[in-house]
C-alpha cells in the first residue's frame, strides 16, 4: 500500500481528493450562503458576490457546489464501503470455503453480474420516497458488488493453495482466522482498488439517478444540481455554469479516484510502471581475445529500479573458443542470466549494459543497433532462455515454431522442416511430434524441442541458461547427453549457465565461477575441480555430499551474498569467507590474476598484497 | 513402536470434467514405517507421489484406502476439532519453497508464535529461532519474510513446524530451492534436531546423495509405488531395483571424476491414469521379463531391512 501511494498517479489523485474532502468538511466555512437560500436575484451572472452565478430560483451556485461535495462524497464513500463489504464477504468467503458454499455464492455473483444494474436501480429507486440518501446508496451497492466479489474470489482461490495458507491449516488455525489474518492482509491493495472502483460507480450512478429525478431531489448533491439545472432550462437561459460546475466536479472526483486506482494497479502490475529512461550505448572496453569466438570484455550491467540503479554484473570478462564448452556456475541472483542477456545485447529495460563489449567473431554486438544486431542472432549465436521450455506458446504446433524461426531468418520452409525433423530424431522425439502442441509434450521433450529450435540455423555458439533446471535427474542426464552430442558432432561452442556446479565437471572444458556479479575463478574443469583456489569454489565443491565413502558431517558456506545495491569496498565474498584477511580483503577488490597456465582467480590469498600461505585444502571439515 | 505406520495407502485424484474424468492413481498400496528418532529418506522423480504422500500423512488431503497409524493408534478419517489439533501437534510439515510458505504480510514472530498460541503453549519463539540457527533471534522476530535470504526463510519455516514440538516432521524437499552453498547447513540443522529433540523425520528429496547424507533408511518411489526400501548406504551405493540403479546412474557424481555414465533407458514416466499392469517400471526397464508385465511383484527381503519389489530377486 505504501508503495502504491508513492506512484505519481496515486499522489496526484490523492491531492485532488484531499481538496474535495477538505471542501466537504469545511463547507459551512467556505460556502458564503446556505445552499437553499433562494433570496438572491435569479440567473445572475458570475460576479464577486456569486462566483458562479445563481440559479433560476435565486440560489448561489457556488454554495450549492460546495455543500453538494458533502452529499456526493458521502454517497461515494458509503457505496464503496457497502459494495466492498459485500464483495469481500461473498468473494473471499466463498473462495476460501470452497465446496457447496462457494458454488452457491458464485452462482449468486454471476446472477448479479448479468442483471442489468441501472434499470433495476431505476425501478427500485422510483418507489423510494424517504428523504434520506441511504436507500439509494444501498440499492447501488447491492447492484454493484458482484464484480468485486468475482475478482476477490479468484484471488482467494489462488491464495488458498499457496503454501503459507496450507501451513496455517497445518498448525491448526481455524478457517475464520485464516481468512482474516492470513488471506486478507495479502489482498489489501485489491480490496482498496475495489473500494475505489465501487465509490466511482456509486458517485456516477447516484448522479445519473438524481439527474433523471430519482431519489430525494431536495438533497443538495451534484446530481440534484444537474437535475434542477436540466429541468429548469439552465442552458436555454444561458446559465451554463449551473450545469458545467457540478458536471466538472463529478468528472474531477471520478478522475482522481481513477488515478488512485491506477497507482494501485501499477503496484500489482510492474509493467505499467512508466519512466524507464533509455540509456546510452555501453562504453566499449578492451579488444577481442585472440582465437576466441565470443569474447566478453569488462561487462557491467544492471537494472534501473525505484530504489536507484543496481549493478548485477560487475565487470566480467570471459572468452569462448570455437567448439569449446564453457560452464558458468553461480548461486541464484549472482547475475548469470543478466550476463547472458547482456552478452547478446538482449537486455531490455529496466535492464541495461553500462559498460563493456561483447565480441562475436570480432564484432562488438553491444556497439550495434538492434537492427544491425539481428542478423547475428540465431544465425551465429542462439540463446536458450532460462525456463524457455515453459515459454513455448501453447496454442502453436511445434511445426509452426520451426517455421516462425525459419521465416524470421530467411530459411526456406522445406529445408527448415527437414532440419527440424532430423534434429528431433537425433533427440529421440518421433517426427509426428512436429504436429503436437507444446502442452502435449513432457518437460523433457519441450526442452529438447527448444534445443532443436536453437540449432535450426546451425549457429556457431549456443548460450544455454539453466537448460536442465526443473527437470528430473534422469531427464536431465539424457539432455546432457544430447548436449554432448551437439558439442561433439556439430562442433558448436556452448556456454552453459547453471546454479548446479556438479553438472559441469563432467562435460565442461572450462568452468567459470561467478559470485555476486563477478567471476571469482576460472580455469580448465579438471583443474578447478581438483585444485580449486578461491575459498568460495572450495566451499562450493565441499557442499555436495558424495554418493560413496564413509558418511561424515560436511559444512556449507554460512551466510548469504551481499545485496546488489551494496557498494563493495573489498572482496564480495569477504563476509562469508573462512580464510579472509582482515584489513586486506575488506579494503581492496581483488583482481582476477593468473595462477599457472590457464587458471585465474580473484583472491587476495594469491594476489600481490599479502604474502601468506594458501588456505586449507579441499575436503577438510571446519 | 514406530511413530508412523502406513499400510496399503491409496490415493486417487480425479481430474477433468464429466465426460473426460481421469483418475490418477497417485499412491498405490504404500506401506512403510518410521521409527522413533529415525530419518527416512524418500526419493523419486517428479510426479512419483512424494508430496502427495506427505500430504496424506499431514492430513492436508485424505487417503482413499489403507491405514495410517500414529504411535500405534489408528487415525480415523474423520477427526473432531480436538483430535485434529492433537494430530497437528504431533505431525508437522516443512514445504519445499521457503518463498511461498511464509506469509509475506506477516512477521516471522507471527509465523512461529501463532502455532504456540493455538496450542496453548508458552511463547518460546526467541529460543526456537536461536535453536534453528537464526541468531540473535531479536534481529529476526519482527522482520517479514522478504527481508530474509532463502536459507534464513527455510530456517524460519522449520522453526514454525517445530513450534508445536511435533514427534514427526515431514520435510518435503526442504533444500531443493536453496542454493547449493546453504543446503548442507539446513540438512545439518535437521540432523541436529533429530539428535536434540528426538524427532522422527521423513526427508523427501529427489537427490540420492542428499538422502544418503541425512537418512538412516531410504525408500524409493516410482509412479506411486514403493519399489525399494532399505538402509541408506546400501540403497544408494548398491541399489537393487533397476529404477534405483537408473537414478544412481543419472545423478551427477562430481567426486567420481570426469567420465559420465551413459544412460541406456528410453521412455518416460507412465501416465498415472493409465498405469501398465504389472510392474510400473517394466516398460522402461532394461532387464524386464515377460512376467514383469503380468502382475505387480511383491516385496522381496534381500537383506536385513532391505526390501525390493522386483522379480529379479525372487
Ligand atoms: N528486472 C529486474 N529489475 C531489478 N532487478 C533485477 C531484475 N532482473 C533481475 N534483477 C536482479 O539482478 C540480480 C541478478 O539476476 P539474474 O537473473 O541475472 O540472476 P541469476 O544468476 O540468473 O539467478 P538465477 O539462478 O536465480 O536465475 C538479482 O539479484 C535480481 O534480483
Ligand atoms: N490436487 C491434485 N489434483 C490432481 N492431481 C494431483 C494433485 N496433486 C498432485 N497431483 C498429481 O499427482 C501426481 C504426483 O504428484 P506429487 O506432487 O505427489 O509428486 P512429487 O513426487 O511430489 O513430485 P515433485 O518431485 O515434482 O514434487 C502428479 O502427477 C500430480 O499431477
Ligand atoms: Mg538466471
Ligand atoms: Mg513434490
Amino acid at each position: 500500500m505504501k508503495a502504491a501511494l508513492r506512484s505519481r498517479w496515486a499522489q496526484a489523485g490523492l491531492v485532488i481528493l484531499a481538496i474535495f474532502v477538505l471542501v466537504a468538511a469545511l463547507a459551512p466555512v467556505i460556502a458564503p450562503y446556505s445552499p437553499t437560500n433562494s433570496s438572491f436575484s435569479p440567473l445572475a451572472s458570475p460576479s464577486l458576490r456569486h462566483l458562479l452565478g445563481t440559479t433560476q430560483l435565486g440560489q448561489d451556485i457556488f454554495s450549492q457546489l460546495v455543500w453538494g461535495t458533502r452529499g456526493t462524497l458521502e454517497i461515494g464513500f458509503l457505496t464503496g464501503l457497502f459494495a466492498t463489504a459485500l464483495g469481500v464477504l461473498v468473494g473471499i468467503g466463498g473462495g476460501y470455503l470452497g465446496g457447496p458454499t462457494d458454488s452457491v455464492l458464485n452462482a449468486l455473483t454471476n446472477v448479479f453480474l448479468v442483471i442489468p444494474g441501472l434499470p433495476l436501480i431505476i425501478i427500485t429507486a422510483a418507489y423510494i420516497t424517504t428523504k434520506s440518501q441511504l436507500p439509494i446508496i444501498l440499492i447501488i451497492s447491492f447492484t454493484g458488488w458482484a464484480w468485486g466479489a468475482r475478482v476477490l474470489r479468484s484471488q482467494t482461490l489462488s491464495l488458498r493453495q499457496r503454501e503459507f495458507i496450507l501451513a496455517a491449516r497445518l498448525v491448526g488455525e481455524s478457517p475464520l482466522r485464516i481468512v482474516v489474518s492470513e488471506v486478507l492482509p495479502n489482498m489489501l491493495s485489491l480490496i482498496a482498488a475495489n473500494f475505489i472502483g465501487a465509490a466511482i460507480y456509486g458517485i456516477l450512478s447516484a448522479a445519473g439517478l438524481q439527474f433523471i429525478g430519482l431519489g430525494n431531489v431536495n438533497a443538495v448533491t451534484w446530481g440534484t444540481m444537474l437535475f434542477w439545472a436540466q429541468s429548469q432550462g439552465a442552458l436555454l437561459s444561458g446559465a451554463w455554469l449551473w450545469i458545467l460546475a457540478p458536471g466538472a466536479a463529478i468528472a474531477l472526483v471520478g478522475t482522481a479516484l481513477g488515478m488512485l486506482n491506477f497507482g494501485i494497479d501499477e503496484l500489482t502490475n510492474p509493467r505499467l510502471r512508466a519512466g524507464v529512461k533509455k540509456l546510452p550505448k555501453p562504453v566499449p572496453a578492451g579488444t577481442p581475445e585472440v582465437g576466441a569466438l565470443l569474447s566478453l570484455q569488462e561487462i557491467e550491467a544492471g537494472y534501473q529500479t525505484a530504489a536507484g540503479p543496481l549493478t548485477a554484473v560487475r565487470g566480467v570478462s570471459l572468452a569462448v573458443k570455437p567448439g569449446e564448452f564453457l560452464g558458468i556456475a553461480g548461486e541464484s541472483g549472482c547475475g548469470k542470466s543478466t550476463l547472458a542477456f547482456a552478452a547478446l545485447g538482449l537486455l531490455r529495460p529496466p535492464g541495461a549494459v553500462y559498460r563493456g563489449s561483447s565480441y562475436l567473431a570480432g564484432v562488438d554486438l553491444l556497439a550495434l543497433t538492434p537492427a544491425q544486431r539481428r542478423p547475428y542472432l540465431w544465425r551465429d549465436a542462439s540463446f536458450v532462455f532460462q525456463a524457455s521450455m515453459n515459454a513455448l506458446n501453447p496454442v502453436i504446433r511445434v511445426r509452426d515454431h520451426v517455421l516462425d524461426t525459419a521465416r524470421a531468418h530467411g530459411l526456406p520452409p522445406a529445408e527448415a522442416i527437414e532440419r527440424a525433423t532430423a534434429l528431433l530424431q537425433q533427440f529421440e522425439i518421433p517426427a509426428h511430434f512436429l504436429d503436437a502442441y507444446s502442452f502435449q509434450l513432457s518437460g523433457g521433450m519441450k526442452q529438447r524441442v527448444v534445443l532443436a529450435l536453437s540449432l535450426l540455423l546451425r549457429p556457431k555458439l549456443i548460450l544455454m541458461d539453466e537448460p536442465t533446471t526443473a527437470l528430473d535427474v534422469v531427464v536431465q542426464r539424457l539432455i546432457m547427453q544430447q548436449i554432448e552430442w551437439i558439442l561433439g558432432e556439430l562442433g558448436v561452442s556452448i556456454v552453459f549457465i547453471t546454479h548446479d556446479f556438479s553438472l559441469l565437471v563432467e562435460i565442461s572444458d572450462r568452468i567459470a565461477i561467478m559470485y555476486a556479479g563477478t567471476v571469482v575463478e576460472q580455469g580448465p574443469a579438471a583443474e578447478i575441480y581438483a585444485h580449486p583456489l578461491h575459498p568460495y569454489t572450495q566451499g562450493l565443491i565441499r557442499s555436495f555430499p558424495p554418493m560413496s565413502g564413509e558418511r561424515q558431517v560436511l559444512h556449507g558456506i554460512p551466510g548469504h551474498p551481499p545485496g546488489l545495491g551494496e557498494k563493495l569496498s573489498g572482496c564480495p565474498f569477504f563476509a562469508r569467507c573462512s580464510a579472509r584477511l582482515e584489513g586486506v580483503c575488506d579494503q581492496a577488490v581483488p583482481a582476477l590474476l593468473a595462477q599457472g597456465d590457464q587458471h585465474t582467480v580473484a583472491c587476495h590469498l594469491y594476489g600481490q598484497p599479502p604474502p601468506v600461505a594458501a588456505p586449507t585444502a579441499v575436503g577438510e571439515a571446519r | 513402536m514406530p511413530v508412523l505406520q502406513l499400510s496399503g495407502v491409496n490415493k486417487v485424484f480425479s481430474v477433468g470434467r464429466f465426460p473426460t474424468v481421469r483418475h490418477l492413481r497417485v499412491l498405490n498400496a504404500v506401506s512403510l514405517e518410521i521409527a522413533e528418532r529415525e530419518v527416512l529418506g524418500l526419493v523419486g522423480e517428479s510426479g512419483s507421489g512424494k508430496s502427495t504422500l506427505a500430504g496424506v500423512i499431514s492430513r492436508l488431503s485424505l487417503h482413499d484406502a489403507g491405514e495410517v497409524r500414529l504411535e500405534g493408534a489408528l487415525v480415523p478419517k474423520r477427526l473432531s476439532r480436538r483430535q485434529e489439533l492433537a494430530y497437528r501437534r504431533r505431525v508437522q510439515l516443512v514445504f519445499q519453497d521457503p518463498y511461498a510458505s511464509l506469509n509475506p504480510a506477516k512477521s516471522i514472530h507471527h509465523a512461529v508464535a501463532r502455532p504456540m498460541a493455538i496450542h496453548h503453549l508458552p511463547d518460546t519463539s526467541a529460543d526456537l529461532l536461536e535453536s534453528c540457527g537464526l541468531s540473535p533471534a531479536a534481529r529476526y522476530l519482527q522482520r517479514r519474510p522478504f527481508e530474509l535470504s532463502g536459507g534464513e526463510r527455510q530456517r524460519a519455516a522449520i522453526a514454525r513446524a517445530l513450534s508445536v514440538r511435533p514427534r514427526l516432521l515431514l520435510a518435503d524437499e526442504p533444500t531443493s530451492m536453496l542454493d547449493v552453498s546453504i543446503r548442507l547447513d539446513v540438512m545439518n540443522l535437521l540432523a541436529d534436531l533429530r539428535e536434540r529433540e528426538g524427532l522422527s523425520l521423513l526427508f523427501i528429496t529427489h537427490d540420492l546423495a542428499a538422502a544418503r547424507y541425512l537418512s538412516d533408511r531410504v525408500a524409493v518411489m516410482y509412479a506411486g509405488h514403493l519399489v525399494e526400501i532399505g538402509p541408506a548406504r546400501e540403497v544408494v551405493e548398491r541399489p537393487l531395483h533397476p529404477y534405483t540403479q537408473l537414478l544412481r546412474q543419472a545423478a551427477p557424481k562430481p567426486e567420481q571424476g570426469l567420465e559420465a555414465e551413459h544412460l541406456a533407458v528410453a521412455g518416460e514416466v507412465p501416465d498415472l491414469a493409465n498405469l501398465p499392469p504389472g510392474c510400473p517400471f517394466a516398460p522402461r526397464c532394461p532387464k524386464a521379463q515377460p512376467t514383469c508385465r503380468e502382475a505387480l511383484p511383491g516385496f522381496v527381503q534381500v537383506a536385513a531391512g532391505h526390501q525390493v519389489r522386483c522379480v529379479l530377486y525372487s
